[in-house]
């Protein structure tokens, strides 16, 4: 009897591992479908001069932040979530000697970053935020269209995604990050450490990178640069949001593996209890709150499915708590400040070509913010927390938002001075105003017409 | 190179199973960080060319 109960326990232990490792693989196509959206949006959101070298840009970025993410990108999560001294935290997951034993592909912790039968989890997991990492990157990108460097972007690009936005997700998005224990940092979507992070990123880039040519006249009033293709914006836009159904759903921890926080439930990454039916209320509530609450002031339908994005981002750092009528108001609220905030930064002559600083920089701020004003006193941490841990608060929430965006922008910054100082940044006037495309790329994106006016190309 | 288990009953373990788990793997990571950092090179010396070209 006590051999067939061990036989029955252990087939469902099979069952639950390949479940698990079944669920976060399939999260990782979904994420790509976030990739598929912005290289439609970008490609359309460009003029016909510039298609294919923005989905060049686009893909590269994507390409080399999955690799170097391998490289290195992981071990920052492992390595540095007490800080930049590399200690171990309260629950032995972290530290720069954790991150050795698992995290190198190289030495003996190669054995936790390649075919293993002995570990079904470090593959998923992995595939899955080197996904976020390239989601990070994709973010940027969009902002950046249509006069800066391909390689000079790809650095860009590998810092982002491999190096700012990590360290921002070892600080704030691990049950040992230095800003969930001391702070009490929720941010169950990653409204900060992969929007806010990428926003600001792409703020501190356009500011040495310098507007379009022909976006700003002389008295300082900007001119609007229409892309060449709204409906492949629009889907491009409802395809991210696709992908972020992958997205969310990886962000919960499932039960009953030895990695699991709990044998019975599903939790956050920070170990508080959550369910996918949460999702399943809130993502999409989320969604129709942005488009409406966009649609009160611009009737367009880009800043409609950018309002989308906003709800989502709104409400991401508190989805698997807040009450969907809640999520209504907050996503809603977002949709409606997006376009006079967009606009209130080109006034101050930043040319942010699909608004990506204010759709995930300013709201993911606001999302962040808005979430300690509603939800004061819920624990930060699961069951398993030393009694002290911080709970959520509102000074909580405002100091890491404001880690959040000091490790995006300062890093964005720099390495973006650095590159416009060796001339690796900005694509000169002339090649612009001739067009990207015809510059650098042996193909054309419509060989049977299409040119842009103002283009000679 | 070679196969790095005594049968495949060893991978059933917490063990790598993949070419150059043996010891072999970090080279194959340095040949390909070599590689990325190359192609990047390459990419701007080209790039750079072309931006020339159309001044």
């Amino acid at each position: 009897m006590e051999e067939q109960i061990a036989a029955v326990i252990a087939s469902q232990q099979v069952t639950n591992t390949f479940f698990a490792e079944a669920y976060y693989f399939l999260t990782i196509p979904l994420m790509l479908l976030i990739h598929v959206g912005f290289l439609s949006y970008e490609m359309g959101a460009t003029r016909v001069k510039n298609v294919l070298s923005s989905g060049i840009k686009n893909l590269l970025a994507f390409s080399f932040t999955i690799v170097t993410f391998y490289f290195f990108g992981w071990w920052f999560y492992w390595a540095l979530p007490t800080g930049f001294t590399g200690s171990e935290g309260y629950m032995a997951i972290s530290g720069i000697a954790y991150a050795n034993a698992i995290a190198l592909p190289w030495g003996e912790s190669a054995q936790y970053m390649g075919p293993n039968m002995g570990d079904h989890a470090s593959g998923v997991f992995w595939g899955a935020f080197a996904l976020f990492a390239a989601t990070t990157a994709s973010i940027a990108s969009g902002a950046l269209i249509e006069r800066i460097q391909t390689v000079g972007f790809v650095i860009l690009a590998i810092v982002l995604g491999s190096f700012a936005w990590i360290i921002a997700a070892a600080w704030g998005w691990h049950a040992d990050g230095w800003l969930v224990t001391q702070w009490g940092f929720h941010d169950f979507g990653a409204a900060g450490c992969v929007h806010a992070v990428a926003g600001f990123f792409a703020l501190g880039v356009l500011m040495n990178l310098g507007p379009r040519v022909g976006k700003f006249n002389e008295d300082g009033s900007a001119n609007h640069i229409a892309g060449h293709n709204m409906m492949a914006t629009v889907i491009g836009l409802m395809l991210i949001i696709v992908g972020f159904f992958g997205f969310l759903m990886a962000c919960i921890i499932l039960p009953g593996e030895a990695w699991s926080w709990y044998g019975d439930a599903g939790t956050t990454i920070y170990g508080t209890p959550m369910t996918l039916s949460a999702l399943g209320f809130n993502i999409v509530m989320a969604v129709a709150g942005g488009i409406i609450g966009a649609w009160v002031f611009t009737k367009d339908p880009f800043w409609m499915m950018s309002g989308a994005l906003a709800g989502i981002i709104s409400v991401a750092s508190g989805l698997d708590i807040y009450f969907p009528s809640t999520v209504f108001i907050i996503s809603c609220v977002a949709g409606i400040i997006i376009k006079p905030c967009a606009d209130w930064l080109e006034g101050l002559g930043i040319d942010d070509a699909v608004g990506a600083v204010t759709i995930h920089g300013t709201i993911g701020v606001f999302g962040m913010v808005i979430l300690g004003a509603v939800a004061s006193g819920y624990p930060a941490l699961g069951a398993f927390a030393p009694e002290d841990a911080a709970t959520i608060s509102f000074i909580g929430q405002v100091v890491s938002a404001g880690v959040m965006v000091l490790v995006g922008f300062i890093p964005g910054y720099l390495v973006a001075l650095l590159l416009k100082s060796v001339g690796m940044l900005r694509v000169p006037d002339a090649s612009q105003v001739l067009g990207l495309d015809v510059v650098k790329v042996p193909a054309q994106a419509f060989p049977e017409g299409m040119n842009s006016p103002e283009s000679d190309a | 190179m070679g196969f790095p288990l005594s049968s495949w009953d060893e991978s059933f373990a917490d063990i790598g199973m993949f070419i150059g788990a043996d010891g072999g793997a970090g080279w194959w990571t340095v040949i390909a960080v070599v590689m990325t950092i190359v192609i990047l090179v390459v990419g701007n010396i080209s790039e750079q060319e072309k931006y020339n070209k159309h001044q």
